[in-house]
């Protein structure tokens, strides 16, 4: 039996679904034409770098998301929680090691803020794991009510307003460079990375696509449902408080508002990805495709239209779009999404 | 017809305990309003003026009228997240092409107008959902970025505020007004009525049609509405054009009552508006839910929202009140209906 996993997943690693094949010739043809569009600005080092500024944010969202739906959950607190991260660091931060504060302090207050942060978005995380896992509410619902808490805690702890003023090593994090490489993408890789190590090469992973694709099953087969789900929904706490990380670095300031439509994105980017929002079928490599297409698009399409006003509208115009003509159109390429069939095949039930 | 009607009063009799659950659930929704409002009228008496009642009311206006579109579309086991965007845009549409043409009459040829936009709308959610068998989630999820970017794009990005006069007019007016000392003139706004006829409309649907009955049905279990009879297509059709209809009215209300059309408006309420159907009772995965249910679960959603200030606890706390009232709203019912879960835990999204 292991063998043939074994085997059939080294097939899979080496033979890329078709979904996967459609997402990366939809990003070389999103290249191609958004390069001879605009010959001298799209296809520059610093466009690209900028663009890789921008995805890394937004992508380990993504990849948090993906997570919460590879087990047939949601998760709809991801924005909230990284912004809770974030501004707890902030916080920390900023009260530890303000103006004036010695080198020493400094590197004790941010590794300090760090830990700090990442283990309130794990808590955060584990709330929703517990709630959906060992009560039994639906995803949707806890998810739906944490992201108003956390939110809410956010605004109740900043009064509303934005925490400025982190210590310039942190803002390296958001806005630094690593042999011209976005510090933000190397984290976006590394996490896009360990995800992927987690899913298809431990038994976690195994378990975990295993209650997405059929929890009865899973149950019946001796798989800790409850934990599982609770473990997931930790390291999608996890994920978020780097992303609100990511941003309070970029961004040098946190607040409870910050990027809540990254939440419905982040739902895009993983469905477009071919992640199954029914749960047990998906892959990073599509979410990574994904990503990469949307930038490009959204990307392409502000500099294409930047003298008409409100260009940046037009991005949501086509991430919508593109979005519903991959689920009509390619439909017969995204296995995992497939629900029904057309209108005019015969119903299975007549 | 009789099989029809014997499944039907068969899943009444399966379903009675959740429909005693569901009973329950709005007599616990209408004692916490209840004790909210003592507590509340205790600390501060200011709360039960009349006033304050016009100022709650007016406030639940939109987000109820939007709230019964997502009630019949969570009833049918779907969901629409598409709604603000639908009432943003059909408002907007509406008032733009009103100004372009100089029209300055009724309020009534605003919502008149807009309505055919919301229909439109949801007829294309339908389409998606129901012909090509999409996911509603991600169906609703595309449509809404593409209707708000299409508005914002290639309509326009500014906020009206010349409305139609007749517009302006019907903003301002009032079926009832109270002169208080302290918190000035309060009015009952007309466009409660449209509230209350929503209401109306929705629940007589729900109750006394055998679409109504479809609606249920689908929701319940789809493959069983199918082959009791139920026209499965012509139902969701049905629930999202309705959904559009209401989205659109809902719009114009909101553009009346805070006298600008506004094309970004109400973005991010769709989480909120579920909420509160969902606090009312109704099921995320269908089959379940009341228009009593809706109406109490906004009530309480809109009495956290805007009376806590009256009881001195800061306005930025708010949040987190709505979101504990949520998760305890969710969570209680669960762990009540735990014994008698058939699912496996975590089955469900």
């Amino acid at each position: 039996m292991r063998d043939i996993l074994k085997a059939s997943s080294a097939v899979s690693r080496l033979m890329p679904d078709g979904h996967i094949r459609f997402l990366a010739a939809t990003v070389v043809l999103i290249f191609i034409s958004m390069a001879s569009a605009m010959p001298a600005q799209f296809p520059t080092a610093s466009n690209l770098q900028s663009m890789a500024f921008q995805m890394a944010e937004l992508g380990i969202l993504s990849v948090a998301m993906t997570l919460a739906l590879l087990i047939g959950g949601i998760d709809l607190s991801v924005t909230a929680m990284a912004n809770l991260s974030a501004i707890t660091a902030a916080l920390v931060m900023t009260r530890l090691a303000g103006a004036g504060a010695s080198a020493g302090q400094v590197t004790v207050a941010v590794a300090l803020a760090l830990l700090v942060s990442l283990a309130v978005g794990v808590a955060c995380g584990m709330v929703n794991g517990l709630l959906i896992g060992r009560v039994g509410v639906p995803a949707i619902l806890v998810t739906l009510g944490t992201l108003t808490l956390y939110s809410g805690l956010g605004y109740a702890i900043t009064k509303g307003r934005a925490v400025h003023g982190v210590p310039d090593p942190v803002l390296f994090l958001g806005i630094g460079t690593v042999w011209g490489i976005p510090v933000p993408l190397i984290i976006f890789s590394v996490v896009v990375g360990i995800a992927s190590t987690l899913l298809h090469r431990t038994s976690f992973g195994f378990k975990a696509y295993m209650l997405g694709s059929n929890a009865l099953a899973a149950r019946f087969s001796g798989i800790d449902n409850p934990g599982i789900t609770m473990r997931t929904h930790m390291i999608s706490g996890f994920l978020s408080a780097i992303a609100g990380l990511v941003s309070l670095a970029r961004t040098n300031s946190a607040n409870a508002e910050y990027g809540s439509s990254y939440l419905l994105m982040a739902i895009l980017v993983a469905v477009l990805g071919g992640v199954s929002v029914n749960g047990g079928h998906g892959r990073l490599a599509g979410v990574v495709l994904a990503l990469v297409s949307l930038q490009m698009l959204s990307t392409g399409f502000n500099m294409l239209l930047s003298r008409y006003s409100g260009s940046n509208f037009f991005r949501d115009f086509a991430w919508g779009f593109l979005l519903l003509f991959v689920m009509v159109f390619a439909r017969n390429r995204i296995g995992p999404l497939r629900t029904g069939r057309f209108f005019w095949q015969r119903s299975r039930t007549q | 017809m009789s099989f029809v009607s014997s499944l039907v009063s068969e899943s009444q009799q399966g379903g009675s305990m959740l429909r005693r659950i569901g009973r329950t659930h709005e007599i616990v929704i209408a004692a916490c309003i209840l004790v909210l409002s003592i507590a509340v009228g205790l600390l501060n008496p200011a709360y039960f003026s009349l006033g304050n009642l016009f100022d709650l009311l007016r406030n639940a206006t939109t987000y109820g009228i939007l709230a019964m579109g997502v009630l019949v579309v969570l009833i049918s086991g779907g969901v629409d997240v598409s709604f603000p965007a639908i009432a943003a845009a059909s408002s907007y549409i509406a008032v733009k092409i009103l100004i372009a043409s100089g029209f300055q009459g009724s309020a009534w040829i605003v919502y008149a107008l807009a309505m055919p936009f919301g229909f439109a709308f949801g007829f294309l959610n339908a389409t998606l959902i129901a012909c090509f068998r999409l996911p509603a989630l991600i169906v609703t999820l595309g449509t809404a970025g593409m209707i708000y970017g299409f508005v914002l794009f290639f309509v326009g990005n500014l906020v009206l505020y010349n409305l139609p006069a007749g517009l302006v007019k019907y903003g301002t007016a009032s079926l009832a007004t109270v002169e208080d000392a302290t918190a000035g003139t309060s009015g009952l706004h007309p466009s409660v009525l449209l509230l209350v006829a929503a209401a109306a409309a929705v629940g007589i649907l729900l109750k006394y049609t055998m679409a109504g009955r479809g609606v249920f049905a689908l929701g319940g279990n789809r493959e069983a509405a199918e082959r009791s009879g139920f026209n499965i297509r012509r139902i969701e059709y049905g629930i999202y054009c309705l959904a559009g209809v209401l989205a659109a009215i809902a719009g114009v209300t909101q553009a009346a009552l805070y006298r600008n059309a506004n094309p970004a408006a109400l973005m991010g309420a769709e989480l909120e508006v579920i909420a509160a159907v969902v606090l009312g009772g109704a099921s995320i995965t269908g089959g379940r839910g009341t228009v009593t249910g809706t109406l109490l679960g906004l009530a309480l959603i809109t009495i956290l929202k805007s009376s806590l200030v009256l009881i001195g606890i800061p306005s930025e706390w708010q949040k987190v009140a709505i979101g504990s009232a949520l998760l305890i709203g969710t969570t209680v019912p669960a762990i009540r209906t735990r014994g008698q879960r058939r699912i496996p835990v975590s089955d469900e999204i």
